[in-house]
Formats: structure tokens, C-alpha cells, sequence
């Protein structure tokens, strides 16, 4: 900051050094998924480790229930949407140019291919 | 054949690890909540925070797998 007194404004002196526009509604997003996230992460972790001493039909007819399947499927999207808005900011701060580009696509296509893997895969458990 | 591999000892230890990884990060959530209302932030009780992370995140883990060997 100059010493001398200025008499542009406080907008005046920000305008044009870059923009907001959806940051509040990402940390927003990142809150609602956050809150959502610690419970269901305890109960993802339970029925995982419940699973362990299960054989591969006593997985299948475990998950095919309606509450731990549910509570999965939430943990799912919760956290992969979760994933790719924190790796996104992840890459926005560390990576310029047309690398972060790239690595934002990526993060997306991902995230994306991710969580319809799971969601598949819960699916058909459930209904297969 | 995913059965094997999780039930050998290095599945067990990825298992671990990841258990032990998602609850670090699900305390270091909860201190952003801390910090978003408005508390936490001083000097002594920041580091009790971050020190409270730390070792939460490595006893809940502890105690889950515990709890889980238990009732095998």
C-alpha cells in the first residue's frame, strides 16, 4: 500500500483483480456435504467393518438391505460431490495456466465416472 | 478374489489406513465448523485443536477396529 492518501475507493481499488462470482456458494456447498459426511462416514465405516467377516453372499445380502445400502449410497455421492469441490479448490490454488484446465477436467471426469461406478454397484446389488 | 486380497495383511492395512485417514479428516472438518462459529481461533485452544485432530483421529480409529475385532 502507497503512503500517500488515495482517493480511490475500497471497489475501486479491488475492481478488475479477479473474481468472486460462485466462491460463497462452493464453501456453501462444501459446508451442506461437510455436515452431511460425519455421520454418514461413522456408518460407512461400521457396515464396512461389519462386512469384514462376511463371506461374498453375506456381503451382497448385507448391502442388498434397504438402511445400509441407503446410508452407502448417501456416504457416496455426499462425498465424492464433496471430493471434487475440495479437489477443485485444491487445484485452482496450486495450478496455472492451461495445466489447471486439464487437471480441473480431470478432477471432473474422475469424480464423475467415481461416483457412477458406485452408484452402479450399489444398484446392482440391490436389484440384481 | 477381493476377499482375499482385503483379508491379507495388506488390506487390512489399507482398510486401517483409510479408516484412520477418513476420521482425521472428518475432525479436521468439525474444526472448520468450530472456527466457522466464530470460536477456536486463539491462541492456546488453536493448538489444543489441532492437537486434538491429531490424536482423535488416531484413537477413533483405534477404538472402531478395536470394537470391530471384538465382536468378530
Amino acid at each position: 500500500m502507497s503512503e500517500r492518501p488515495s482517493f480511490r475507493t475500497p471497489l475501486g481499488r479491488v475492481r478488475w483483480l479477479g473474481s468472486a462470482h460462485t466462491g460463497a456458494d462452493e464453501a456453501m456447498r462444501m459446508r451442506l456435504t461437510s455436515l452431511a459426511l460425519a455421520p454418514l462416514t461413522i456408518a460407512f465405516v461400521w457396515i464396512v467393518l461389519s462386512l469384514l467377516s462376511k463371506d461374498y453372499n453375506g456381503v451382497r445380502a448385507e448391502l442388498g438391505e434397504p438402511l445400509p445400502a441407503l446410508l452407502v449410497l448417501m456416504f457416496v455421492l455426499a462425498g465424492v460431490y464433496h471430493m471434487a469441490i475440495g479437489m477443485r479448490s485444491v487445484i485452482v490454488d496450486y495450478i496455472h495456466g492451461v495445466a489447471r484446465e486439464w487437471a480441473l477436467t480431470a478432477n471432473d471426469l474422475f469424480c464423475g465416472a467415481l461416483g457412477l461406478a458406485c452408484v452402479y454397484a450399489l444398484l446392482r446389488i440391490g436389484f440384481v | 478374489m477381493f476377499s482375499g486380497f482385503i483379508h491379507s495383511i495388506l488390506g487390512r492395512l489399507i482398510l486401517f489406513g483409510f479408516t484412520w485417514a477418513l476420521f482425521h479428516h472428518m475432525l479436521g472438518g468439525v474444526r472448520h465448523f468450530i472456527w466457522d462459529a466464530g470460536h477456536g481461533m486463539d491462541d492456546p485452544l488453536r493448538e489444543q485443536l489441532a492437537q486434538a485432530t491429531l490424536v482423535g483421529g488416531a484413537v477413533l480409529t483405534l477404538i472402531v477396529w478395536a470394537i470391530g475385532y471384538a465382536v468378530r
